[in-house]
Formats: C-alpha cells, sequence, structure tokens
C-alpha cells in the first residue's frame, strides 16, 4: 500500500480515490463488477439469444456460434448467464440494502442510546450470528416460501447483525470523541448529532463491509437457487444452472460456465473490498463470513 | 488446571442467554410468520373442523408465549418432537445423521489444517517469493469458490474424467471403512481447501507479526536452529489465531456441509434439513436448526477453553 505523496494538499476523497487506483486487485474487480452490471442492465442487447428460446439441438458443446454451448433442452448457456446476473445482481443488491438499512439502524439505536435497550439489541444480534449464516437463511426461506424475494429478505435478516456491530461499535468510539462532546455542549439536538456528526464517520466503514458481505450474499443466493430454493424456473439463475447442470455431468459447460460467473463476481467484490479498506485506513477485520 | 472447570462453568452461564434467545428465535421462525401451522399438520385437504380440532388439541389457541414455555419444556425433557413426513422422532432422525455430518467435518478440519498451516508457515517465510504469491492467489481463490461448485469440478474431474473416485453415495465407515473413506475424500476435500485457505491466511499474518517480534530475535542469536525458531517459537504463538478461525467457521462448516451433501448425495444433518422443508416438515427443521445452533454455541467455549490450553499465560 503506497501512500499518494503530494506537495499539493487533496481533499480526502481524492487521496481516496488515489489510493484505490494503486490497488490493482481492487481495480480489476471494480471494472469486473461494472462489466457485470452493464450485462444485467443491457441484457436484451448483450446477450446473443433470448434466455428461454430453444433454438437448436440440446447439449451442444461451446462453439463459435455458441460461445458457452447449449442446454439440456438447447437454449444458449452464455445468454442465459447474462440474463442471470440481473437476478443475481438484484438479490445481493436488496439483501445488502436491507440488511445495512437494519444493521445500522440498531447499530445506531444500540450505541447512542445505549443502557438495557444496547444490552437486549446486540443479545438478539448474537443470537442471530449463533445460527450458521445458510442454514439460518434456509430456515426463513422454508417458511416463506421459495422465491427470489425471499431469499432477499432471508439473506438481509441474516446479514444484519453484522452491520449492526460494525455501526455500534463505531459509534461508541466516537461518542466519547471532543467533536462530539462539542456538539452536544452546544446544545445540538440528538437528531443532528446523528446525522451530521456521527453518520459521515460511519459511512466508510459500512461501504467497506457492504462489498465484502456482497459476496457472501452472491454466495448464498447461488446457494439456495442450486438447492431450488431461489428463482423458480425457467428464469435463469447461476445456481439453478449449476443445479441442472448436475443431472448432466457429461456436458461440463452446463455447470461449469455458470460457476465461472459466481467465482469471478465473487473474487471482484472480495477484491473491491479489500482496496477500498487498504485506501481508508480502516482496520475493520471481518475475514470473509 | 483446577481453573478450567469453574471458567468452564461461567463461559456455559454466559451462552445461556443466547441459547435462550436463539430458541426464541428458532419457535418464532416456525410459528410467528405467515401461514396455518394446521397445513402443515394436516395437509391441505383438511376441512375446517378439523383444523379447528387440531388448534385445539395442540394448543394453537393458547397466547405464544404459552405456547412457546409448553414447546421449550418438551424440547428441554428431549423430545424434539414427531417428524410429520417420516413415522419417525426427530431425535432418532438426528442421531442418525449426525455421524455423517461429523466425519464430514472432521475431515474437512483436518484437511484444512494439514495444507492451511504449511503453507502459510511457507508464504510467510519467505514472504514476496514466487510461492508467496502462488499461495495467497490459491488461497482467494479457494475462498471465493462456492461450495456446490468446487464439488462439481472435482466430481467432473475425479470420477468422470480420471474415474478414480465415486462421484457420490454413502456407506458406513462401520460397514465398510475403506469404501467409506473413497466416498467421502471428494466432499471432505470440497470444504477443506476452501478452509484451507483461510486458515493460510491467517497463520501468514500470525507468522509475519511474531517473526518480528525480540524473542524470535533472541531465540535466533542464542543459536537455535532456523527450524526450531519457525516451529517452536513462531508456530507455536501463530496457532492462537488459527484455532479462532476454525472455531468461528463452525457455522460457515455446517452450511457448508448442508450444500455438500446435496452434491455428493450424503445422507447427513444438511440433507435431512433440505429433505424437511421440501416435504414442510416443520419439527425436523426445527429439530435440525437447533442443533446446529448449539453445536456453535458449543464450539465457541470449546474454543476458548484451548486457548488456555495452548497458551498457558491465559487465565480466566
Amino acid at each position: 500500500m503506497s501512500m499518494a505523496v503530494a506537495a499539493i494538499p487533496i481533499s480526502p476523497t481524492q487521496r481516496y480515490i488515489r489510493r484505490f487506483a494503486t490497488h490493482k486487485l481492487g481495480v480489476i474487480g471494480l471494472l469486473f463488477l461494472t462489466l457485470v452490471v452493464i450485462a444485467a442492465v443491457f441484457a436484451p442487447w448483450v446477450a446473443p439469444y433470448p434466455p428461454q428460446r430453444i433454438l437448436t439441438r440440446a447439449l451442444q458443446a461451446p462453439s463459435w456460434k455458441y460461445w458457452f454451448g447449449t442446454d439440456e433442452i438447447g437454449r444458449d448457456v452464455f445468454s442465459r448467464i447474462v440474463w442471470g446476473s440481473q437476478i443475481s445482481l438484484q438479490v445481493v443488491g436488496y439483501s445488502i440494502a436491507g440488511a445495512a438499512i437494519v444493521g445500522a439502524t440498531v447499530g445506531l439505536i444500540a450505541g447512542y442510546v445505549g443502557g438495557w435497550l444496547d444490552i437486549i439489541l446486540m443479545r438478539i444480534m448474537d443470537a442471530i450470528l449463533a445460527f450458521p449464516f445458510l442454514i439460518f437463511a434456509l430456515a426463513i426461506v422454508a417458511i416463506l416460501g421459495p422465491s427470489v424475494q425471499n431469499s432477499a429478505i432471508a439473506i438481509a435478516i441474516a446479514k444484519s447483525p453484522g452491520f449492526a456491530r460494525i455501526v455500534r461499535s463505531e459509534v461508541l468510539s466516537l461518542r466519547g470523541r471532543e467533536f462530539i462532546k462539542a456538539a452536544i455542549v452546544l446544545g445540538a439536538t440528538n437528531q443532528r448529532i446523528i446525522t451530521r456528526h456521527l453518520w459521515p464517520n460511519i459511512t466508510g466503514n459500512l461501504i467497506i463491509y457492504a462489498s465484502l458481505s456482497g459476496s457472501t450474499a452472491l454466495i448464498t443466493e447461488s446457494s439456495l437457487s442450486f438447492l431450488g430454493l431461489g428463482v423458480r424456473p425457467p428464469a435463469p439463475s447461476w445456481g439453478y444452472m449449476i443445479a441442472v447442470g448436475m443431472d448432466h455431468w457429461q456436458y461440463w459447460w452446463m455447470s461449469v460456465f455458470p460457476g465461472l460467473a459466481i467465482f469471478l463476481t465473487v473474487l471482484a467484490f472480495n477484491f473491491v473490498g479489500d482496496a477500498l479498506r487498504d485506501a481508508s485506513d480502516s482496520k475493520l477485520d471481518l475475514g470473509t463470513s | 488446571m483446577v481453573k478450567i472447570p469453574k471458567f468452564l462453568l461461567s463461559r456455559l452461564a454466559q451462552m445461556l442467554p443466547v441459547l435462550f434467545l436463539a430458541s426464541v428465535i428458532v419457535f418464532a421462525i416456525t410459528n410467528l410468520l405467515p401461514g396455518d401451522p394446521t397445513y402443515a399438520l394436516l395437509g391441505e385437504t383438511a376441512s375446517e373442523a378439523e383444523r379447528a380440532a387440531a388448534r385445539v388439541r395442540y394448543g394453537l389457541n393458547d397466547p405464544l408465549p404459552v405456547q412457546y414455555f409448553r414447546w421449550l419444556t418438551t424440547i428441554l425433557g428431549g423430545d424434539l418432537g414427531r417428524s410429520l413426513y417420516r413415522n419417525q422422532y426427530v431425535l432418532d432422525m438426528l442421531i442418525g445423521r449426525i455421524p455423517v455430518t461429523l466425519q464430514l467435518c472432521l475431515m474437512s478440519i483436518t484437511l484444512a489444517v494439514a495444507i492451511g498451516v504449511p503453507a502459510g508457515v511457507v508464504a510467510a517465510k519467505w514472504r514476496g517469493s514466487t510461492a508467496d504469491i502462488v499461495v495467497s492467489v490459491l488461497s482467494m481463490a479457494s475462498v471465493a469458490m462456492p461450495f456446490f461448485w468446487a464439488g462439481i469440478l472435482l466430481i467432473i474431474v475425479f470420477s468422470l474424467h480420471l474415474g478414480w473416485l465415486p462421484s457420490s453415495g454413502y456407506v458406513p465407515f462401520t460397514t465398510d471403512p475403506l469404501r467409506n473413506l473413497q466416498l467421502m475424500v471428494l466432499p471432505s476435500i470440497t470444504i477443506g481447501t476452501s478452509f484451507a485457505g483461510l486458515i493460510m491466511r491467517q497463520v501468514r499474518g500470525a507468522m509475519l507479526e511474531i517473526m518480528s517480534f525480540d524473542y524470535i530475535r533472541t531465540a535466533r542469536a542464542k543459536g537455535a536452529s532456523e527450524m526450531r525458531v519457525i516451529f517452536r517459537h513462531g508456530l507455536r504463538n501463530a496457532l492462537i489465531p488459527v484455532i479462532t478461525v476454525v472455531g468461528l467457521q463452525t457455522g460457515a462448516l455446517l452450511g457448508g456441509a448442508v450444500v455438500v451433501e446435496s452434491v455428493f448425495s450424503l445422507p447427513g444433518l444438511g440433507s435431512m434439513m433440505i429433505e424437511s422443508i421440501f416435504s414442510r416438515d416443520y419439527p425436523a427443521i426445527q429439530g435440525a436448526v437447533l442443533f446446529s445452533v448449539c453445536c456453535v454455541l458449543l464450539v465457541t467455549v470449546i474454543v476458548d477453553v484451548l486457548y488456555a490450553v495452548v497458551d498457558p499465560r491465559i487465565e480466566y
């Protein structure tokens, strides 16, 4: 990690961007994620064929015409992967946003109000964290019923304690700092302290954690789809495509390419998260779970 | 040594509130969410009168706290209820499935430690070398691979193309030890390599930090061989974070088992969950989820005890 040494003073945002830019893997990850987002948004134009159309003979090996081969009923695997990115990114986006909103709210209240409320809220978060992540998500999907929306809800609930813990610990460490005490002495309202003084100092770590959580969310979403508890067929989803590919062992392209899409996107989320963390000097260490 | 039991008791006592809340969550998931439980009990075809009778019989009209404590007392008595789908007690189902998952988890962890620890030591010892880069890239890759995909790749390569190992199925160890191991190798590699990546990263980080400490310099100055410095003085202290990582990953391990058992058709706890979800067997789902939470909490306590064993300086 090299520091951008400059004679002219630069803004913290500029410094942040410069440091991020020196992190090669982070830049590669960001480029790849941009590519995936473009593929998802412009799927009708990016994908060579419609995802549900039966084009040709089933189970054809990859060729110039069908880059990733065709599936068990003759649909283009590449086109289905492109369309599948829509579902995967939607679930990741909604679940992380949901987890961040719920988790940050709980963390802010617990850290700022403290006392009994803090103890009760955080013990509930601990209890959720005690559940194996995937098993918790499975249990929720089992009860709500399998669907894209419900897997996003399940992942959001399972992921929110992580956000709550980070925000709470940030609030606790900020609360004792002088600028917060100064704001209190100056008679700032709670609302003003939270929105103007605490929140801007928390968002950095929140974004890093959100990026690292993207990989967990994607793996969980595709695991749920793989197990048949996410997307309903015939809608294309990476995890479900792999599950179908499992019934057709000899035709390796059916499971290898969708898996590659998941693998590379997860790597990209991790790279971006690591680069953001390095660029910000944050000591956030949350591993990959 | 006298201190440990007392400390153990206090750790177990601290665990109780979390366990209590976890049981509330398990109860809440299956009781508060939308959906009439009588559909699960009686199926879709039962009449309204039958449903009303079932509600009275199972106490479903009582206030929820009353229902919760009734449920909790039966569970504490060791009665996890009967499966709605199979003519079996949930506890018996669990007992039948646990050995498979336990074997999978133990083999995976053993493999992960056997790969991850040496790889981490090598990467730290020759920091910045080709070996370090290769090991670091592999560890990043192994962590980003979804279990189900890694498992399928292994099956395609080692069963389909090379024909070295069977692709799926299960035989108990007591029936045919060799066949059992053959069948468990690929599933264990699937989970094990992923955790090896995590362990490697931890060992590398911890070793790099520890090898810069004064006592390492002292050991070298005394003329200790490099092997002795690395293993006796370095690795021994680096093992503490490794224990943490392994301990914290129990949940991920059990979650991984769900997916891997489904890929390799192993009749463990994970496939019990999936089967129960598809057959809407709520008592079985509840039992399996509750059991997995207890495992996670128990391992966190064991990890704390292991700290004290590995590092005599730690006192509670």
